[in-house]
């Protein structure tokens, strides 16, 4: 449909502006339409999508679309991997020397210790990593189980939990590999000395 | 004949304050930027830091620049409309100089930091309640002009400013009811996911009917005014108009993507906002074949060059809105830059560009002198284009880079940019470029207050006097069914309310009503009296400017902040805080993350504990002294509004809450910060660490 460009007239003076009568231009209604099919469909297909979700799952139908859908992205990055057994003695000495594990969990340390211990391990309101002095011990296991536990009372909350025992293990051998390292700005050093364990 | 004449005077007084508080409100802006892009400029006075001035920033251009150039251009181009002077000039000054001091009392407010602490609402209760009442004297002169109109037949601009004054009405109460505890406090009566909901059904709808449908009231009145042509198509502005109303009120939940709120409310969200594409380009679709055959006069003419502009912006804003409403989109949008730029490319490129046509149009006309200088207009034109085109293309940028980093894995399956700072750090540039762009556009408008007031000192002002036939022009019946409505404005008004209140009950009551939509958590509880205190410093202080408490179903959410949030855990919260931007990390689950003195020193200066951060110092907060002594009041009003706190928690509120400052207080000390017992930073730690931690007692979810 072409614009004819006829003007309505009401018989009134609108301060001298005039109006056309022109028909909707055909593209616009169409993408109107579109839309509105669009919407009915999404929400069929949304709701009967929850509702079986709902039901296969349990969970709830006010989050089964996007909290099933967290859990499924959760499990294809997890795809593959093996259950992970926690190594022991020469095992761990090895796991936590080995430079992919060291970055990895570097990568752990930026998420969750710098706001504590500092960029560089150098400590602000937790201790200092990289001297010699340690507050619940600087073996290897007891690092484990210092990042695994925590000490919640002092601070330091348990990290088993919410990691996972891959994660910690990744993170202790980052830890260990700090120590000894120079930095700027070191926090006076807390606990007891200790020589290392290897 | 007879003679009439327009009341002009409240027309210049409404043109004045706007070019005045535009300048204002924008410097504000410009301030903020640069705090993003450097963070010494919030200078450590509480008055300014960001999470104060920001909402200053947020008031002053949309209710201050826009509001007033909303009564400017509606009160000049209604009398010009329906042949009428005003209903009244008493009720003129009355909204003239009420408006103006709640401008002045919001700004005040808002640095002492007395707000509710809901976006775009932050006006405590006592300005709310003037805000109501200048506006329906607004309501009420408005329509006592229709009533005396010389037009029987109402033309296209008056149905949008009908539709503008019933629905900022409803939203405005409806949003703001509270309860107050004193003068400078009180609480909503909604908590937690209604309030979310209420407030962004609040949110979305100031945008849709304090931003857009007066502003394409007055295109339909300037554009062909300024043209001369005639608007392209009658039928066409019915269809957008009605269309517009409607489906607008529904996509308010298009804020709270992936939140806790209801699946079914975002996802109605989603779909009305993407039907609302085709009515918001109805609007542009007139507004820019008016100018068929005007084209060749955007060369010369500054007013018909603003014009153009702002109706395209009018386009692309209308067509972003509903892309970030769609819910995989919004997924990386969310909480990022973009969300700014967006509201930039339609506060800047739609709102002002139309104000600055408007107002270049009307002081000649008013003044009766020509434009003083068209090259300074011209520039002014030039200046504002490039000063968007900064912002936006920054702020989309920023907004996507930071939105990928987020969610970025490495192969371990680890966070690729675990720490949360390394995405902010990396934004700074985008920052400056956004700073550039805000001050590029501020210049403009300076330009145009010179050149305004140069036509101005110019010319006279004279109040325009018309004479009319003795009677009105008789009314030609057209054969369409809407022509019975447009003869009708009280009719309309009253249909328009009915239509703009669809969307909102279908919304809101399945909310209140249907308790399976917020299920309980039994480990759940009231905040305690000293985290509440806490609660309502963090509030004053506006962290949710650049916090968000609400942790997204996504792996990198989960992975960075823990537990994704479920409803049951808002149920006590009086304002929610869910937030809309992450400057910062999400807060939700801080809870126990840090120890007490973590929080103490990162308060006092975050580059202590955090390298690089861009927050501002709260130092002050170590310094102030807790004041307790409206708290027994705070658990009163909350106990009437249903949170299940006992007698004894009331009338012993202080000595619980010095009793867990204590402890607090000991702990800090014990580490090196002594003295902290009755300061501010206690209630703000106490709340801090309880932050999302009571689901944690739920056992597995």
């Amino acid at each position: 449909m072409q614009p004819k460009d006829e003007v309505i007239d009401h018989g009134q003076d609108y301060d001298g502006i005039k109006e056309y009568d022109n028909p909707l231009p055909r593209w616009f209604l169409m993408m109107f339409y579109i839309t509105i099919l669009f919407s009915f469909w999404y929400m069929a297909y949304y709701t009967a999508k929850t509702e079986a979700i709902s039901k296969a799952t349990g969970v709830s139908r006010n989050l089964a679309w996007s909290g099933t859908r967290f859990v499924a992205q959760q499990k294809a990055a997890d795809a593959g991997k093996g259950v992970f057994t926690a190594p022991t003695g020469e095992g761990l000495e090895k796991f936590l020397r080995d430079p992919a594990n060291i970055a990895r969990g570097e990568a752990l340390f930026k998420a969750n210790c710098v706001a504590c211990h500092g960029e560089h391990a150098q400590g602000i309101v937790g201790p200092n990593l990289t001297d010699k002095f340690w507050i619940h011990g600087g073996s290897r296991e007891q690092i484990v189980s210092t990042l695994t536990t925590g000490w919640p009372e002092k601070g330091m909350p348990a990290w088993g939990p919410t990691l996972g025992p891959e994660k910690v293990h990744w993170l202790a051998s980052y830890v260990r590999s700090v120590h000894g390292r120079n930095v700027e700005n070191p926090k006076a050093p807390q606990g007891v000395e200790e020589e290392e364990d290897d | 004949m007879i003679m009439v004449r327009y009341n002009d005077k409240i027309v210049k007084w409404f043109l004045i304050a706007t070019l005045f508080w535009g300048a204002l409100g924008m410097t504000a802006g410009v301030l903020l930027a640069l705090q993003l892009a450097d963070w010494h400029l919030n200078f450590g006075l509480k008055w300014i830091t960001f999470g104060r001035l920001r909402p200053i920033h947020t008031n002053a251009v949309i209710f201050a620049f826009a509001g007033n150039a909303i009564f400017c251009g509606v009160y000049y181009s209604t009398q010009r409309l329906l042949k009428a002077r005003l209903f009244s000039d008493v009720l003129s000054w009355i909204h003239f100089w009420g408006w103006q001091l709640i401008i002045v009392l919001a700004a005040l407010s808002f640095s002492f930091g007395i707000t509710t602490g809901k976006e775009y609402a932050e006006l405590e209760w006592p300005i709310d309640i003037l805000v109501a009442v200048v506006w329906l004297i607004f309501g009420y002169n408005f329509f006592g002009t229709l009533v005396k109109r010389r037009e029987k037949h109402i033309y296209v601009a008056l149905w949008f400013y009908i539709g503008t004054i019933v629905t900022i009405t409803v939203l405005h109460v409806v949003n703001s009811l509270a309860i107050p505890v004193s003068l400078t406090k009180s609480y909503p009566i909604y908590a937690g996911v209604q309030d979310a909901l209420v407030q962004w059904w609040y949110g979305h709808n100031a945008v849709g009917f304090f931003l857009t449908t007066p502003f394409l009231g007055m295109m339909y009145y300037f554009v062909p005014k300024a043209a001369g042509r005639p608007v392209y198509s009658y039928r066409l502005s019915i269809m957008h108009f009605w269309a517009l109303v409607f489906l607008y009120i529904w996509a308010g939940p298009h804020h709270l993507h992936y939140t806790a709120l209801p699946d079914w409310a975002q996802s109605l969200g989603m779909v009305f906002s993407v039907m609302l594409l085709a009515p918001s380009w109805g609007g542009m679709i007139n507004g820019l074949l008016t100018l068929r055959g005007a084209w060749d006069k955007l060369r010369v003419d500054p007013v018909l060059k603003f014009f153009a502009a702002a109706i395209t912006f009018y386009g692309m804003s209308t067509f972003e809105g509903p892309l970030m409403a769609i819910k995989s989109v919004n997924a990386l949008s969310h909480y990022t830059d973009w969300t700014i730029g967006h509201v930039h490319n339609g506060a800047l490129g739609w709102v002002a560009l139309m104000i600055f046509g408007m107002l270049y149009w009307l002081v000649p006309r008013m003044w009766g002198r020509r434009l003083y200088s068209t090259a300074m207009a011209n520039a002014h034109f030039w200046l504002a284009m490039i000063g968007i085109l900064f912002y936006i293309t920054t702020m989309w940028a920023a907004g996507i880079t930071q939105g990928l980093m987020w969610k970025e894995f490495t192969a371990d399956g680890l966070l690729a940019y675990p720490s949360f700072l390394e995405t902010v750090t990396k934004l700074n540039p985008y920052y400056w470029g956004r700073a550039l762009g805000g001050i590029l556009f501020l210049s403009g408008m300076i330009l145009a207050i010179i050149n305004l007031a140069k036509t101005a000192g110019g010319g006279k002002f004279t109040e325009e006097e018309v004479s009319l036939p003795g009677t009105p022009p008789a009314v030609q019946n057209i054969p369409h069914w809407h022509a019975v409505l447009e003869r009708k404005p009280l009719v309309l008004a009253a249909v328009s309310l009915v239509v703009i209140s669809i969307g909102g009950i279908a919304e809101l009551l399945p909310t209140f009503l249907v308790k399976g939509n917020v299920p309980t958590i039994a480990s759940v509880k009231p905040w305690s009296p000293l985290e509440l205190t806490g609660r309502d410093i963090y509030v004053r202080e506006g962290c949710y400017t650049c916090h968000s408490q609400m942790v997204r179903p996504f792996r990198d959410e989960v992975a960075r902040y823990g537990e994704y949030s479920r409803p049951g855990e808002f149920i006590y919260d009086r304002p929610f805080q869910w937030g809309s931007k992450r400057t910062g990390p999400d807060l939700h689950r801080v809870g126990g993350k840090y120890n007490h003195l973590w929080h103490l020193r990162h308060m006092e200066d975050p580059r202590v504990t955090s390298p690089g951060s861009i927050m501002p110092s709260y130092a002050f907060l170590l310094r102030d002294e807790l004041d307790l002594s409206l708290l027994q009041r705070k658990i009163h009003v909350l106990r009437q509004l249903g949170t299940p706190y006992t007698d004894a928690e009331e009338t012993g509120a202080v000595e619980i809450a010095r009793t867990q400052a204590a402890g607090i207080a000991a702990e800090l000390e014990r580490d090196g910060a002594p003295g902290m017992g009755d300061r501010e930073i206690i209630a703000v730690i106490a709340y801090l660490q309880r932050l999302g931690t009571d689901i944690k007692k739920a056992g597995p979810l």
